[in-house]
């Protein structure tokens, strides 16, 4: 264990205490002085040789005792120099052993006058990382306390903390140390990760302040409490795709107004599992039946994870375990089924156990579980439901929970839209006013909306008023020459249980007459399904807002008749590949609900569901950690809304927006990325950047290890190598030549 | 005749260390110098015939007595009266000084004396002329009369090998007593370290030079006492009673070098000033420079 010492002398000047001359000096490693006894060797090996000695006779005496008169002061005198200098030899290079250091004034020269010191805080996850019986977020505030605490009393401090965002917590004006310290020690940690530049951008600011004078102070400092972490430092040189200049650069560009520090907290060989991923593989959960829930886990680091303890917990019930082993760098998938007793929002986590960042060992989702899966079906004319319904519910006396309900175009009106989880607009020819907002507002808040073309459509109303709804414009009516369907490869979900299937009946589903689908370059979300001879797209998909939307460029029925031919345009609803086709469209489009089910640490949390909401109402929200924060019902375009963005932890957020509501629950869990703790390499930072290393004791760190110092052990160095040219020098020259 | 590289290398005293016995090692000092010369370096010749010595290897043909020869088939040299007169007068230090040998030298200082003054007893014996010998610390402990009888080379040699070195050097009152002592004036050559007051020091050669003798000085210092290579802390342990000294020698070496070059200077400057011939001699040099100072003040005299 390193010890240390500082030494401060303190003087002030005869002309009144504006002049403080502050001489500080110290030693990084007190257990070298021990060798500060060799300093003694000189002498000893002086003294010793003169006892040890060899004796001769001799003649000539008198001129021995003649030459020894004339010289023997100058001989002693070239002795002592000779003992001087290679005992300060001896001292140098003891002192330069102790890594001896000038303190603060000493590092710019005798400067004087208080200094400003910027702390930024590493507030990313990762910093949990518990190494020792404190976590690395703990061992930086501590630090950082000690630091303010051992700093002159007329040092100002401005305090950062880096995250997402990075934020400015107190600004230098604040001179009250103990305050400096409460605000520390007040900081909390968020489940997210830590925005460097951003954090340069304020610490930059911090730096251009000028006091209520007017003047910067002279001496500036600027502390890095981090882990280091290549996600957070990584690829110094490289720009951010948003950014002018890349990291190092902004780096250096700091280092000539402040020094910079970097204390580095994390261990080179932390080892870290999380998990990365939760999801239930159906897109809708009913109750009747077994939902498959999968996790994913992944092992960070060079080590092993072997007998790894995974729990399924609905509803904090714990209801499954399962053991896993994880191998280095590689991820390791998990499946658990469970069947939903009861219809409402349900906490599904998933959480392991046995490391030392405790933030990712968990994963939630809320899943909302339904006894049936509600589908609208609005036929445009009649038949035009018919086929489609039967495909999603083939049989209504058995206990599919898909229950469809078919309605004319003109009842699409007086319905309430957020009843069902999706709605298929079968031939529909128009809109009424407002239809295609609502049907947009309900895709959006997570509904599924497929259409079918047939030949009641009215391409131009299509193309002009429902262009926000359709993720294609309606070209002209095409009839194909041949079947037959290409599958794109199988990519689409829609499509890809049929892969393997051949014979399933997808390849020649027999499409005479259908609408050419023209995608649009600004729609980036669109993707096709399938094609149809001639490469024209047959189904196209798109995210809407929370929803999506689906559409497929012919009918779902066989009421669409080719008016020269008088045959369907296609005999598709008939056809085996029809109802898995129309089922897994059931699937997808219900399927951007399943966004909602997990957001992402800082996602502001909104109403999900559809009851009425007074303005001024307070909403009570219980965080993860049980402590509870609330907001207020605002007016919103549909009637009050109320949201909540202190999403800064991980884990289930419970909302009761009224003392007899049903609470909604919402998870928000972390971006894994942060999980990977591998380091970047000092060598890649820009040397203008110290880095410090702590030790990690328990509680005491040394903060004298941190504090910015010049270190004279080089200077020593070369002063005791100089002076042993010079000891060579002089014993040549009082010796004549024999050294 | 042995070969010139070979006897050269008993000028080397690492060599010559090697050899057991100062007659030995005299003789191989000189053959070796002789050797390496083109003519002899036994002195010139007058007209008066003196008398006849057998030839050596490098003598001057011109002075064979040929009439010898060709009644007795064997070589000899016609000697002349003057030169029978040099005396030659070998003052060797033997204090406690001298006993010094320093790290890598081959020899202490007093044996490297030892073999110059046998050497050059060896040349002057070998012309025939009279050598002597004083041996001093701070007394003279030998003093043998010059003479060039035969016995006479043995005599010197076994007085030098037998000294014992114990005591302190004083050299000043010893030279001012053997300028007294000293018959006939010669050739004096003192053989010494010096460690010694300058001052009385060059006041005894002064007087030994007012006595009309030619005075050599050869000025014997251990290489270790001239470079100081010594490198970790030491305890200089006195010789001649001067304590024990504890040093970085390092940080003095520059210090002391400067106070034996100065002692060294003043020395020489003092002898200059005399007329002294003056050699400083290093214990790890070879031994041609004691014989090479002698035979050129030799004939300085002789002229």
């Amino acid at each position: 264990m390193r010890t240390s010492a500082a030494f401060r002398i303190r003087r002030l000047s005869m002309n009144g205490p504006s002049l403080t001359l502050l001489l500080a000096f110290g030693l990084g490693n007190l257990a070298m002085l021990g060798w500060l006894a060799a300093a003694a060797a000189p002498l000893l090996i002086h003294l010793w040789s003169r006892r040890k000695y060899r004796e001769v006779p001799w003649a000539a005496v008198t001129f021995l005792l003649a030459a020894m008169r004339r010289t023997s002061r100058r001989i002693q005198l070239q002795q002592w120099l000779l003992l001087a200098v290679r005992t300060l030899i001896i001292l140098l290079v003891v002192l330069a052993l102790a890594e001896p250091y000038g303190v603060g004034t000493l590092a710019g020269g005798f400067g004087g006058g208080p200094a400003h010191k910027v702390l930024v805080i590493d507030g990313s996850y990762s910093m949990a990382y518990r190494a020792s019986e404190t976590t690395l977020f703990q061992s930086a505030k501590q630090l950082a306390s000690q630091l303010v605490r051992e700093s002159g009393a007329a040092d100002t401090f401005t305090i950062i903390l880096m995250g997402e965002p990075s934020t400015t917590i107190l600004r230098r004006e604040v001179l009250d140390h103990s305050a400096v310290i409460a605000e520390i020690k007040s900081l909390r940690q968020a489940h997210a990760g830590a925005d460097l530049p951003g954090a340069l951008t304020l610490v930059a600011e911090s730096l251009d302040d000028r006091s209520e004078a007017g003047r910067r102070p002279e001496r500036q400092e600027v502390y890095f409490f981090t882990d280091l972490q290549r996600k957070t430092w990584g690829a110094p040189n490289s720009r951010p795709a948003d950014a002018e200049v890349s990291i190092e650069d902004r780096l250096v560009a700091l280092a000539k107004k402040a020094a910079l520090v970097a204390v580095d907290l994390a261990s080179p060989s932390a080892q870290n599992m999380a998990v990365t991923q939760l999801s239930s593989i159906q897109t809708f959960v009913t109750t009747a039946g077994e939902t498959a829930i999968e996790a994913t886990l992944h092992q960070f680091g060079s080590d092993s994870k072997q007998n790894l303890s995974v729990e399924l917990l609905i509803d904090d019930e714990p209801i499954a375990e399962q053991t896993i082993n994880i191998a280095s760098d590689n991820d390791a998938a998990l499946r658990f089924t469970h069947r939903f007793r009861t219809a409402g929002d349900h906490t599904v986590a998933v959480r392991a156990v046995g490391d030392l960042l405790a933030i990712d060992n968990a994963r939630w989702l809320v899943v909302p579980a339904r006894d049936e899966v509600r589908v609208l079906c609005v036929a445009g004319k009649t038949g035009a439901a018919k086929y489609v319904a039967g495909a999603l519910d083939p049989d209504p006396t058995d206990a599919s929970p898909v229950r469809p309900t078919i309605v004319s175009e003109g009842d699409l009106a007086e319905l309430d839209l957020a009843t069902f989880d999706c709605v298929f607009l079968c031939n529909v020819g128009q809109f009424a006013a407002g239809e295609v907002d609502r049907l947009v507002r309900y895709a959006s808040a997570g509904g599924g909306v497929v259409i079918f073309l047939g030949d009641r459509i009215q391409v131009g109303a299509y193309n002009e008023q429902a262009s926000n709804l359709i993720p294609a414009r309606i070209g002209e009516l095409v009839s194909a020459q041949r079947f037959g369907v290409d599958p794109l490869e199988y990519h689409h979900p829609i499509i890809a249980p049929f892969r393997g299937r051949e014979g399933a009946g997808l390849l020649t589903t027999p499409v005479t007459s259908y609408f050419r689908l023209i995608v649009l370059p600004n729609n980036s979300g669109a993707a096709i399904v399938a094609a149809l001879p001639g490469a024209d797209p047959w189904i196209i998909t798109a995210p809407l807002g929370l929803g999506r939307t689906v559409l497929v460029a012919t009918d779902g029925s066989l009421s669409s008749v080719d008016a020269e031919t008088g045959e369907p345009w296609t005999a598709w609803p008939t056809w085996p590949s029809f109802l898995p086709i129309v089922r897994e469209m059931l699937a997808y489009a219900v399927g951007g609900q399943q966004s909602v089910w997990e957001q992402r640490v800082g996602s502001a949390l909104a109403q999900r569901d559809r009851r009425p909401l007074r303005v001024g109402q307070v909403v009570d929200i219980t965080r993860p950690d049980g402590t509870t924060a609330s907001t207020r019902v605002e007016n919103g375009p549909d009637g009050g809304i109320w949201n909540y963005d202190a999403t800064d932890l991980s884990g289930i957020y419970t909302v009761r927006s009224a003392r007899e509501a049903e609470p909604q629950h919402f998870a928000i869990n972390i971006d894994a990325a942060e999980s990977d703790l591998s380091r970047v390499d000092p060598a890649e930072l820009p040397a203008e950047l110290l880095i410090r290393q702590t030790p990690r004791v328990g509680g005491d760190t040394a903060v004298d290890d941190l504090v910015l110092r010049s270190g004279w052990q080089q200077s020593f160095l070369m002063a005791a190598f100089g002076l042993l040219l010079f000891e060579s020098l002089l014993a040549w020259r009082f010796g004549r030549g024999v050294l | 005749m042995p070969d010139t590289a070979n006897t050269k290398s008993f000028l080397d005293p690492s060599t010559l260390a090697a050899l057991q016995g100062l007659e030995l090692r005299a003789a191989r000092i000189v053959e070796g110098y002789v050797a390496g010369l083109h003519r002899s370096p036994y002195r010139g010749f007058s007209n008066e015939f003196a008398e006849h010595r057998e030839y050596v290897p490098g003598d001057d043909l011109r002075y064979v007595d040929w009439k010898v020869y060709g009644k007795s088939d064997r070589f000899y040299l016609k000697q002349f009266e003057e030169e029978t007169n040099l005396i030659c007068y070998l003052l060797l230090d033997t204090s406690e000084s001298m006993q010094y040998q320093g790290p890598g030298s081959p020899m202490s200082k007093l044996a490297y004396a030892q073999c110059a003054a046998a050497a050059l007893a060896h040349l002057v014996l070998h012309q025939r002329d009279s050598a002597g010998l004083v041996t001093f610390d701070d007394e003279v402990r030998d003093l043998i009369r010059p003479s060039s009888s035969p016995t006479q080379l043995k005599q010197l040699l076994r007085v030098m090998e037998q000294s014992a070195t114990r005591r302190k050097t004083r050299t000043g009152p010893i030279f001012h007593d053997l300028a007294e002592r000293l018959g006939r004036r010669g050739i004096v050559v003192v053989i010494s370290d010096l460690f010694d007051d300058v001052g009385p020091l060059l006041a005894g050669l002064k007087h030994l030079r007012h006595r009309r003798h030619d005075v050599i000085v050869l000025h014997v210092l251990d290489p270790a006492e001239l470079d100081f290579p010594f490198q970790q802390v030491t305890m200089f342990k006195g010789l001649e009673g001067l304590g024990d000294v504890v040093t970085e020698p390092r940080s003095l070496r520059a210090a002391y070098q400067k106070e034996v070059q100065a002692f060294v200077r003043e020395i020489r400057t003092g002898c200059r000033t005399q007329q002294i011939d003056y050699q400083l001699i290093r214990t790890d040099r070879p031994l041609d420079a004691v014989l090479r100072t002698f035979l050129s003040a030799r004939k300085e005299r002789v002229k």
